[in-house]
């Protein structure tokens, strides 16, 4: 009791004294602010939940109550010191009243609620900050960030090594189990190769062999023993002359691969050639492999794909694996998205292996670009599936992950402005619903308006990189790739 | 006349006239400048400059560019910067005025370098870059007078401490000119040998450990890190085009002590000197003036179509026609003939003028490779009504060479006739931020919330029909000129509009596709309520119907002229043929009367490169 006067004076004090009007006139509107914070569920360890208010008034002020600990801020801007927001989420859920001062006279607008969860989430997340373009771009950088406070460190930053007109692409960073002792990413072109962190060493990978497709794409870690899946890509981008969705991202060829961490090999999982398979995902075990696949028998040229983009649709597959022999089961169909006319992508399986989250769209393999991505949760225990929509907006979702205790998920979203990809993150509920999503907490809370810099393939652990940007970047540019072999011997269990 | 007065004029006589010439021969040179920049008065843009290593002198560079929109204030602060350079240079360096045209060097060579890029304007890639220089360089000198002022040794040497981190955060590399002009400055002065030794050592320290400690502390690229602030282009070989002018002038201040012997000492020919400093300074400026007429006409029509001056960009390629009229070899650029039919269509001129000018191909004089679509996609994809496109090549720009008041127009310009209102306002969002935009930003924000008002404005007036067609998946890798004929010859469209119709028309006469014209001269016809055929779609169809021998299309009620036109044509070709061999032949031989026709397109405006 003591600590929270004290508390509650501190706040005050830090407030500048803002006196909450005595009798202001009560509105049963809601305020507007930026992000829409209103009604979210938040971590207890998450960093404040600054916003905006989005409306023009003379004076403002906002009172954050939470049991009896409370804290009032003025100003248009509601920014709130991190250590009274620690207070207030420790005290349980938090009434937020916005007043506002018009003509002489103040208001009280409707107060709203910021639900907290004592599930806490993974402390960090990773992703990649890119500018919006297409082809060209300059700096490109993963990311790291302290979802505790809003600390972000860059993991690895493509101009760290770029000379004047060399081009660097980096992209699907990846971390085995939450944990940063492995993580892995590609960087492209200028330099390039698939960089491994593995318990303090660091390595370059050529995953380009004569026997595969390209390069690896997608990664997906087994989780028991040292495998990736990846998807091995030939992407090309083209663009819409008037439609909004601006551009398809596409694959003309498309197989799954899996490397072996061990002997530095890779061998061929599916390489069909009349299908288009990619966005591999292990089930939690290690025993099966889920992922994505298109049929495109009559479409042989980029031509024909781009002529028929809208025919190219993606079904959820699944295949055993026996980690400990290698051994391939048949292909199981186990959702034909087809069939209802829509593309799947990307899935996710939860921690605990029960539910899987998937991006839903219209057709295609790259659902940034398509406003009409939503997100679709499987449960694989119950075998049945539904729209996510109270977490799904009008514009794009698209890249997704959860949280290591499967209590959170991250999403990239365009719902702000319908161009540059926000994220998102919302709690899972212990009825298989999410609570509704919020953006990822700034300092400055007009961030997400201002930044020009998209943020895409967000992906939690739970510890920092403990690799610094500047040795990766010495070891890109002072190592020659290693060329990983290929793996002739494929068993095939019928 | 005494020497104060002579060099008074002098520092008054040549801004004043270097000015004039700015604001007379490259007033579209400076505004296209400043459109490709952007000053945003709002902290969290700033903010970001004031994280980097000669950001703030970007971010101060930048808000002085913002001036140019208006050039002659514009050019009035960056004419009164290098003077000022100038002056001061002399007040730091020259006792005796009979030396001070040495002083006007730096700034002539800052002056040449920004007048001299040309078709690299296009691609330079660093912020500020226009006005960076001359604030480098005053920043050099500063750095010296400041040293000068001090008088102890542990004053310097907590000054070049101070300097190397604060002056390396403000101006990167001119903050280590000014390090070396100083302490080439002390070195040859009487100070005490402790001051040169602390001040040198420290210096050199300094110089090596700035750069190297932002290394260690951030993700910064060492490669870059003591050339932070230098103009610098796409290429890497383009750094050499960039860089030379600009530490050249940076070099002077620190050559200039080397010369005190003689500077210091009274001047028995004064005039001589000026005279054989200035005479040089000046020619160097007009030599390294980028004076290429298609540079500068391709320039006044880019800024005429920003502008929707449509005029304008048909009277400056008619007027240099006109004048290279006698010139034999004489060609446009591509740019300049796609930029001249935009605007003929723009003003529903193209099917009476379009072959009336000097078609060609001619290769814009530029070291680097440097795409059209980098030069005017936008402008081109925008008012082609393929917003798409537009969209997307800002957004390239915007990647490679930053965010500008010019790319975020036509950002907005391509959402709203995309019917993207939400993306729009987000750029408009950003132009609210800026000194003389927010007005457009204002108008077009009501545009965004009224789509009978957009329909009645331009230029959405004249785009708004355009974008009638279902959405195609296009590329242009090829360049922008293939991709537009291939849109408007391959899309077909159920809802076309007549002015669409028109546009497809025109660029089926473009392509010389006699299938194509026949099938656009239908639509084009089914969708006008034209009483008469204009002049080169007649030339065209009777070209054609002769090309296919078709009897019934040779008997359309064509005009006399027409046919007289092709006749001679004919006869003059028959007569000549084994004389023109390209361009240039057909154009010496053919009567301006003929080469205006489309027949005279048809057979010899051919195996032109677009880019």
């Amino acid at each position: 009791m003591k600590k929270n006067i004290l508390f509650i004076s501190a706040a005050i004090i830090f407030a500048g004294c803002s006196q909450v009007p005595s009798s202001p006139l009560s509105q049963e509107e809601l305020p507007a602010i930026f992000p829409d914070n209103i009604g979210i569920t938040v971590p207890a360890n998450i960093a404040p939940a600054n916003f905006l208010i989005d409306d023009d008034a003379d004076k403002y002020l906002t009172t954050l109550q939470s049991g009896s600990a409370q804290v009032r801020i003025s100003g248009k801007k509601v920014s709130i010191p991190a250590k009274e927001w620690r207070q207030l989420l420790n005290n349980g859920d938090i009434t937020v009243t916005v007043y506002e001062k018009k003509a002489g006279s103040w208001s009280r607008l409707k107060p709203f609620m910021i639900y907290v969860s004592p599930d806490q989430i993974d402390n960090f997340i990773s992703y990649r900050v890119i500018p919006h373009s297409f082809e060209s771009y300059q700096r490109l950088s993963i990311n790291q960030r302290d979802l505790t406070s809003f600390k972000e460190k860059v993991i690895y930053a493509n101009d760290m090594v770029m000379k004047d007109g060399s081009r660097q692409c980096i992209n699907c960073h990846y971390f085995k189990d939450y944990k940063t002792d492995y993580m892995q990413f590609h960087a492209r072109q200028y330099l390039g190769g698939t960089i491994f962190y593995k318990n303090g060493q660091l390595l370059k990978l050529n995953m380009n062999t004569d026997s595969t497709l390209a390069a690896a794409v997608y990664p997906s870690w087994h989780p028991t023993h040292d495998y990736i899946a990846y998807s091995t890509n030939k992407t090309y981008q083209i663009m819409h002359t008037v439609d909004p969705d601006r551009i398809e991202a596409f694959d003309e060829f498309s197989d799954l691969i899996l490397y072996n961490i061990r002997d530095n090999a890779v061998s061929i999982i599916e390489n069909s050639p009349d299908r288009l398979e990619c966005h591999p995902a292990w089930s939690k075990d290690g025993r099966t492999l889920y992922y994505t696949s298109a049929d495109y028998p009559e479409m042989k040229s980029t031509h024909e794909i781009v002529s028929h983009m809208n025919q190219v649709k993606y079904n959820l597959y699944s295949k055993p694996f026996d980690p400990d022999t290698r051994a391939w089961g048949p292909t199981t169909l186990v959702f034909d998205a087809a069939a209802i006319d829509s593309s799947l992508t990307w899935p996710k399986i939860s921690p605990d292996g029960r539910y899987m989250l998937c991006c839903i769209s219209t057709h295609g393999v790259f659902p940034p670009y398509q406003d009409a991505s939503d997100l679709l949760l499987f449960d694989l225990e119950q075998g049945t599936r539904r729209y996510t929509s109270e977490i799904n907006s009008p514009c794009a979702e698209s890249y997704h992950a959860w949280s290591s205790t499967g209590k959170w998920v991250v999403l990239s979203t365009r719902r702000e402005d319908g161009i540059y990809t926000r994220l998102y993150l919302a709690h899972f509920n212990d009825d298989g619903t999410f609570s509704k999503p919020f953006a990822l907490p700034q300092r400055d809370p007009e961030f997400n308006r201002k930044f020009l810099y998209a943020f895409n393939v967000p992906e939690f652990t739970i510890e920092p990189v403990k690799v610094s940007a500047r040795k990766i970047a010495s070891f890109i540019r002072g190592s020659k790739a290693t060329q990983v072999s290929f793996e002739t011997k494929i068993n095939q269990k019928q | 006349m005494n020497k104060t007065r002579i060099s008074g004029y002098i520092q008054i006589i040549l801004p004043v006239l270097f000015l004039a010439a700015l604001i007379i021969f490259s007033k579209d040179y400076l505004l296209q400048v400043e459109g490709r920049s952007l000053f945003l008065f709002d902290w969290f843009w700033i903010k970001d400059f004031l994280k980097t290593p000669a950001g703030p002198l970007s971010c101060l560079s930048l808000f002085l560019t913002q001036f140019l929109h208006i050039p002659w204030l514009g050019a009035l602060i960056w004419v009164m910067l290098l003077t000022l350079s100038a002056v001061a240079t002399s007040r730091l360096y020259i006792k005796e005025s009979g030396y001070n045209a040495l002083a006007y060097i730096p700034s002539f060579i800052l002056a040449g370098a920004n007048m001299s890029l040309g078709y690299l304007m296009f691609i330079m890639n660093s912020l500020g870059y226009f006005f960076g220089p001359v604030l480098g360089y005053l920043t050099v000198i500063l750095a010296v007078t400041v040293c000068r002022k001090i008088r102890t040794a542990s004053g310097l040497g907590l000054f070049t401490v101070i300097w190397g981190v604060a002056g390396y955060w403000f101006a990167g590399y001119y903050a280590f000119a000014g390090l070396i002009a100083a302490a080439s400055d002390l070195l040859l002065s009487k100070r005490d040998k402790k001051e040169k030794t602390v001040f040198a050592i420290i210096s050199v320290a300094v110089i090596i450990l700035s750069p190297l400690l932002l290394y260690g502390l951030t993700t910064y690229n060492l490669q870059q890190s003591w050339t932070l602030g230098l103009p610098t282009a796409l290429y890497q070989e383009t750094r050499f085009r960039t860089f030379c002018p600009v530490i050249a002038a940076t070099l002077i201040p620190v050559l200039l002590p080397f010369l005190s012997g003689i500077t210091d000492r009274q001047s028995r020919h004064p005039q001589l000197i000026r005279i054989a400093v200035i005479v040089p300074c000046i020619l160097l400026l007009f030599l390294s003036w980028f004076k290429d007429v298609n540079f500068n006409a391709e320039i006044t029509m880019i800024q005429a179509t920003d502008d929707l001056d449509w005029n304008k960009s048909i009277n400056t390629l008619h007027d240099l026609s006109s004048r290279a009229d006698k010139k034999k070899d004489y060609q446009p650029t591509r740019i300049m003939v796609l930029l001249k039919d935009l605007a003929l269509i723009k003003t529903g001129r193209e099917s009476q003028q379009a072959f009336a000018f000097d078609d060609g191909g001619m290769k814009q004089k530029k070291s680097h490779d440097i795409p059209m679509v980098l030069q005017i996609g936008k402008e081109l994809y925008l008012h082609y009504g393929i917003p798409g496109f537009c969209h997307r090549w800002c957004l390239e720009e915007t990647g490679e060479f930053g965010w500008s008041y010019s790319r975020l127009k036509y950002l907005t310009m391509a959402s709203i006739s995309m019917n993207d209102r939400t993306v729009a306002l987000k750029y408009l969002d950003m132009l609210d931020h800026t000194l003389f935009y927010r007005k457009w930003s204002r108008q077009q924000r009501q545009i965004c919330y009224n789509d009978i008002q957009a329909e009645k404005t331009a230029p959405y007036d004249l785009i708004l029909p355009l974008v009638c067609y279902d959405d195609q998946l296009l590329e242009d890798i090829r360049g922008c000129e293939y991709a537009l004929e291939h849109h408007f010859l391959e899309t077909s469209s159920g809802k076309a509009t007549p002015l669409y119709d028109r546009i497809a028309l025109f660029w089926a006469l473009k392509s010389r596709n006699a299938t194509a014209f026949w099938t656009k001269f239908l639509l084009y016809i089914e969708s006008s309520d034209i009483t008469k055929l204009d002049r080169y779609y007649q030339e065209a169809a009777y070209l054609y119907s002769h090309i296919g021998n078709n009897k019934t299309l040779m008997s359309l009620p064509y005009d006399s002229n027409t046919k007289e036109l092709y006749d001679s044509f004919m006869a003059t070709m028959q007569k000549y043929a084994t004389d023109i061999d390209n361009l240039n032949d057909a154009r010496r031989i053919f009567p301006v009367r003929l080469r205006n026709t489309y027949y005279y397109y048809y057979f010899f405006v051919r195996g032109l490169e677009s880019f």
